[in-house]
């Protein structure tokens, strides 16, 4: 493949990736400014390691793979601030709570103040299935696990949320 | 049957949205990335040649060199000296690129880290380093420690967390036993040093950042069958066994250490002699989680010793902790 069609393929995957990323990364580190520095970090730093002329295996895990370290990598710097802490700055804004009715921003707040009692490993899988949009087999090929591993950390990772939110199945 | 959990994951997810503008900045600033940092051309350098056996052919044109006595003349260069361009901008170079292997390009990228550092300190003591030359080492200093974060992350991530504990454990030591080191040589040396402030805060934040990292490979450990880590365990059991051999025997041979100094470094070895059979113990009993986190703490107290000793010979000022 030529150099031309290959810059076009790369502005493809971040037409088709740059939302599921920056979710990814907003509930990391729970701040929509930092989120959208860690979404450009990933495209950036992704794009770098092709012009060393490395190689990519497969696109889509490889960007969540370098999006999860850039942002343990921004924890690890600034320290998640508590959601309280949030509420009280322009950070936990996900979007325009005009649009949402106001039980649908609680729910939200409750659902998210569970996930980070969650353990680090079960808000990591859940985060990847269900902010970040990979399946299965791209959550171990992300994490570099087995994939029923990850089918089954999935299930007690959810497990783990419906306790804390007190929700069962019907 | 229903999960209820379902749509509120989903309502959730559909609330972070990127806006049409952030999204269409963040394009054009990558597009302006690419622009400066374009793809590879094939090198007009037998180009028939992967990056990596190439540079396996210029590492072989350079030792070939090397028998000129120029690089091995470097090795004890400072940043103000001359040779010190050959040894960062070749010598070390060329050991990277020939190392393969992710751990033990790791570990080189420490050890850099502390040659880096030990080349502030004897400067800082015997010759003040131009503030050029003292941001060209702090800067070598940062990329060797963001190089051996990385690949601690990655191999964390990869599965092989013992291994990015014990890595993680020897930069966390490196940084903060060096930082002490500096310390003392900031409190004698009479004037202010500005340099060495700034390396202090880059040491303080990395080393906190390095210390989050062997938390979470620490973690990681549990989520690792025992199986897949015994060989990682072993490994690293024989390698801190034979360092604190190695330690231990070097001591009586070191003249600038006076008896009390003796008297704490037998005393630290005693400790790390403790840990170590701890650890064996863990391994024994079958428990490798704990066996590597034992090795690790062994590993920082080795690199926390030997930093200390070497220090005090080097600088002719009194580094020993006798706490």
């Amino acid at each position: 493949m030529d150099r031309i069609a290959r810059e076009r393929e790369f502005l493809e995957a971040y037409d088709a990736y740059a939302e599921p990323i920056f979710r990814y990364c907003f509930v990391r580190v729970r701040d929509r400014e930092r989120a959208l520095d860690l979404m450009h970090e990933t495209f950036a730093k992704t794009w770098d390691h092709l012009a060393k002329g490395k190689p990519v295996d497969a696109m889509k895990p490889f960007l969540y793979a370098v999006a999860r370290n850039a942002s343990l990598n921004d924890l690890a710097r600034k320290r998640a601030q508590s959601l309280d802490a949030l509420r009280e700055t322009v950070g936990y804004d996900p979007a325009d709570d005009a649009v949402r009715s106001p039980e649908d921003a609680a729910e939200d707040a409750r659902l998210h103040a569970s996930l980070e009692r969650l353990r680090a490993t079960d808000r990591e899988i859940l985060t990847l299935r269900y902010f970040g949009g990979l399946s299965v087999l791209e959550i171990a090929r992300t994490l570099g696990l087995r994939p029923n591993t990850v089918s089954v950390r999935l299930r007690r990772a959810l497990d783990n949320l419906r306790a804390l939110m007190h929700i069962d199945t019907v | 049957m229903t999960d209820p959990l379902d749509p509120l994951l989903a309502r959730s997810r559909d609330a972070i949205r990127l806006t049409d503008a952030e999204k269409a900045r963040g394009r054009a600033l990558l597009a302006t990335r690419m622009q400066a940092n374009p793809l590879p051309v094939a090198s007009p350098f037998m180009p028939w040649l992967s990056p990596w056996v190439r540079g396996g052919v210029l590492a072989t044109v350079f030792l070939m060199l090397g028998a000129t006595g120029v690089a091995a003349a470097s090795a004890d260069a400072l940043p103000h000296e001359p040779l010190y361009a050959v040894k960062v901008g070749i010598v070390e170079p060329v050991r990277i690129a020939v190392t393969l292997d992710p751990k033990a390009r790791a570990a080189l990228q420490v050890e850099l880290a502390d040659t880096r550092l030990k080349e502030i300190a004897r400067a800082s003591v015997e010759h003040p380093l131009p503030p050029e030359a003292a941001e060209r080492v702090a800067s070598l200093l940062s990329e060797h420690i963001e190089s051996a974060q990385e690949t601690i992350s990655a191999l964390d991530t990869n599965r092989k967390p013992a291994d990015a504990l014990e890595l993680a454990a020897e930069l966390q030591a490196t940084l903060e036993s060096h930082a002490e080191v500096l310390t003392d040589v900031d409190a004698s040396t009479p004037a202010i040093n500005a340099p060495l402030t700034a390396v202090q805060e880059i040491l303080e934040r990395e080393a906190e950042q390095t210390r989050d990292l062997a938390e979470e490979a620490a973690t990681g450990l549990e989520d690792i069958p025992e199986s897949e880590l015994a060989e990682p365990v072993a490994d690293h059991a024989e390698e801190t066994g034979a360092a604190l051999d190695a330690i231990a025997q070097d001591i009586s041979g070191i003249a600038t250490l006076d008896a009390d100094e003796q008297r704490d470094v037998q005393a630290s070895l005693a400790d790390i002699r403790a840990t170590l059979a701890s650890s064996t113990q863990a391994r024994a009993a079958g428990d490798l989680s704990a066996t590597a986190r034992l090795l690790a703490d062994a590993d920082r107290a080795l690199t926390d010793l030997r930093t200390e000793i070497e220090a005090d010979a080097a600088l002719g000022i009194d580094v020993i902790d006798s706490d």
